[in-house]
């Protein structure tokens, strides 16, 4: 009667002795799966359960099925909040990409001595707090104080209005250009850090001048590190939510908001817990979707020769 | 040494068993938390404190600070997860809508605050009710006056106080031709227009039974008659509050309306202005009619959560209804009293130096019973955002006062309908 749990703790023994080398190597890397199935994977099932739900966070939910994306479909400050965020997406990758690659190739090249001055002060955004920063540039946009209209005023130029609704999303892509720059330098600079010397020696034997030498082997050479710097900035833009927050509170009149605002108002300011889940999804499709395609434009998909 | 482990390992357990129900046996000791945004507040209850604590040696009183806006979004994860809030809240006015959808986490306090019915004024409980539902009682009065420069006015030979808005713009006709604003109003935000919205005798943006009246043609007449004052030259928009506060040093704007709280925000920003300024009724809209509006408020709440509602009520009790607390608060907040007996204490009528020696306190007891009634209730933060944008839309010209309130009152329909 007794040799029965012998048996089987021989047996559970055995087999540890067996798996253990295998067992492991996953008990050590559990603890990120753990805490990215308890705080990403669930919570966005939870979410995904929630959109097709009303429910003010208290009482009981009431099954909507696809009745708050249907609703999200013709909802102005939605329809609104999306194109004041692609507008944003635009603009960093026509402004504030370019401006980080010439940057990084003046710092890379010879001509630019005090490398570590440099190297401080585009780093230095990133360290500095968002609503610090923010508050600062609050200040520095100011209508009728502000540093930028009392520098036009010196130079004759009428106020401008930086925070109404003609000028506010200028204003915020500003703001995210100061912060933002500075770290894609640093991504563009590793990239350009990391191509082989010879190759430029091969080209100027070639005969290469310093524009083909840009145009052939430092360009493909970046493409790796230009796709994950495309990839982030276009996550980043739209998930852009504190400078808007902060500078204009999405306003004036919804002419700043971004879906990252309007998914907290929903979500939180108006307690439309499923409205806002939903709002979460489509957000997180879009970006699934221009990454995916952007992945497959820079040939991430393709097979290697 | 397994075995050993194993044996410390249960000890502990045990021990730290034995001390839990030891805690839990002494049933009088009592902790309440109390989650609070400001140091205006964490003052008064740690001024408070150690006087309670002689009156309920057995409550312990934890004050949490934690920011605007965390705290709310905090709170709200409390009721949504249905553990973790605190015993007591102090819920601004602009966020409690949130907190009354579904089932509120917050407890009802009508019967609490009858007793105290001819002594507080009920209409600062108005912001936090809900079908008749009484969920937040209101540490201040927050009566809305005329804060004004007086030399600017005396110079043009305006005589204050005005009677009527009527007179009051006709008056400025001869700071509009010294190129100075009688007034400055918002043009992005809901604040300044509701305001007046009040003072005219409107509940505000809804009706007793919860309708939507944000384009009634009461409502709308305000608007109109705002923007006229903004067309004019009588008022003016500057878009923010520091451009307002340099204007005013600068001369260039004469008056503004605010609440208690607003003569804070002068003396802090304006100090060297000390002197300068007066405080009177708002002009009426008519003959004969109300002097004054209400402007913003912070609620005591009880959460559902708490598990010593008696006790919450009665440190509320002890920090609102004690004269002595009132009077410390409005030293730390400058927040009056919402309880007409405490209005004419001599701390709150003496004379202020800033004021141009008026004593600002008799202006605010004369007209606190006139504090104006609103209807609010849950859908109130979305009416806010879309009267914020129509007035916005209405200022800069992009629609008629009428056609903006009325885009606004029919997108709040359609966000009310779709719950």
């Amino acid at each position: 009667m007794s040799s029965a749990p012998i048996v089987e703790e021989r047996g559970l023994r055995a087999w540890w002795s067996r798996s253990r080398r295998k067992v492991v190597p996953y008990v050590f890397i559990s603890p990120f799966y753990i805490l990215f199935i308890v705080f990403s994977v669930g919570p966005l099932i939870y979410a995904l359960y929630l959109s097709l739900h009303r429910w003010p966070g208290t009482g009981p939910m009431r099954h909507v099925g696809l009745g708050n994306y249907t609703y999200l479909a013709g909802d102005p400050v939605f329809l609104k909040s999306l194109w004041n965020t692609v507008y944003y997406a635009i603009g960093a990758f026509l402004f504030i990409l370019p401006l980080a690659l010439v940057l990084a190739l003046l710092i890379n090249s010879t001509l630019v001595r005090l490398k570590s001055l440099f190297r401080i002060g585009y780093f230095l955004p990133i360290l500095t707090s968002t609503v610090a920063a923010t508050l600062m540039f609050l200040m520095i946009f100011n209508n009728q104080f502000g540093l930028i209209n009392q520098g036009l005023a010196l130079l004759g130029v009428p106020a401008l209005k930086w925070l109404d609704e003609e000028l506010v999303k200028i204003s915020v892509l500003a703001v995210a250009a100061w912060r933002y720059t500075g770290i894609n330098v640093l991504y563009f600079l590793t990239g350009l850090q990391s191509i082989p010397p010879d190759l430029y020696e091969a080209a100027q034997v070639d005969g290469a001048g310093t524009w083909a030498q840009f145009r052939y082997v430092t360009i493909p050479q970046l493409r790796p590190i230009a796709l994950f710097v495309g990839v982030v900035t276009m996550i980043g833009s739209f998930q852009l939510f504190a400078e808007p927050l902060l500078l204009a509170d999405g306003g004036p009149n919804d002419a700043s908001l971004t879906i990252a605002n309007y998914l907290y108002r929903m979500g939180f300011t108006n307690a439309k817990l499923g409205y806002g889940s939903a709002i979460g999804w489509v957000l997180a499709l879009i970006i699934f979707c221009l990454s995916f395609i952007q992945l497959y434009l820079f040939g991430a998909f393709r097979k290697e020769d | 040494m397994k075995r050993s482990f194993t044996l410390f390992t249960t000890a502990l357990l045990l021990l730290s068993l034995l001390m839990g129900g030891g805690t839990a046996s002494a049933q009088d000791d009592v902790t309440l938390t109390i989650w609070t945004f400001g140091a205006f507040f964490t003052d008064l209850y740690v001024g408070i404190e150690d006087d309670y604590k002689e009156i309920a040696p057995h409550v312990t009183i934890v004050v949490e600070e934690i920011p605007y806006g965390q705290l709310y979004d905090n709170l709200q994860g409390a009721f949504v997860a249905g553990v973790g809030a605190p015993d007591i809240a102090d819920v601004e006015q602009g966020v409690i809508s949130r907190f009354l959808k579904g089932e509120p986490g917050l407890v009802p306090l009508n019967d609490l605050i009858t007793p105290y019915e001819d002594d507080y004024i009920m209409a600062k409980t108005a912001l936090y009710a809900h079908q008749g539902v009484i969920y937040g009682i209101d540490h201040c009065l927050c009566p809305v006056v005329l804060y004004y420069q007086h030399e600017i006015f005396a110079d043009a030979g305006i005589e204050m106080p005005i009677a009527t808005w009527d007179e009051f713009v006709e008056a400025s006709a001869a700071l509009t031709d010294q190129g100075i604003a009688a007034l400055v109003l918002d043009d992005r935000s809901w604040g300044d227009y509701y305001m007046l919205l009040l003072q005219s005798g409107s509940p505000g943006l809804f009706d007793a039974d919860g309708n939507v009246i944000v384009d009634s043609p009461g409502n709308i007449a305000v608007l109109e008659w705002y923007l006229d004052l903004l067309e004019s030259g009588v008022a003016i928009a500057t878009g923010d509050f520091h451009a307002t506060m340099g204007l005013f040093a600068e001369g260039k704007i004469a008056a503004v309306i605010g609440a208690d709280w607003y003569a804070g925000s002068l003396k802090n920003e304006l100090a060297e202005g000390a002197g300068n300024w007066r405080a009177a009724p708002l002009p009426a809209f008519e003959e004969g009619g109300s002097r004054t509006s209400t402007h913003g408020g912070t609620a005591y709440t009880i959460t559902t959560q708490s598990e010593h509602p008696e006790e919450a009520w009665a440190f509320i009790e002890f920090a609102l209804f004690n004269e002595d607390n009132k009077i410390l608060e409005y030293h730390v907040n400058n927040l009056l009293p919402p309880v007409l007996s405490h209005l004419d204490n001599e701390a709150l009528l003496a004379p202020d130096p800033y004021f141009d020696n008026q004593s600002v306190g008799e202006l605010f007891l004369e007209l606190a019973p006139e504090v104006p009634f609103q209807e609010r209730g849950p859908w109130f933060n979305e009416a806010t955002t879309l009267v914020a944008n129509a007035v916005f839309e209405a200022t800069q010209g992009e629609k008629t006062a009428g056609q903006a309130l009325k885009d606004a009152a029919d997108e709040l329909r359609r966000q009310i309908d779709f719950g």
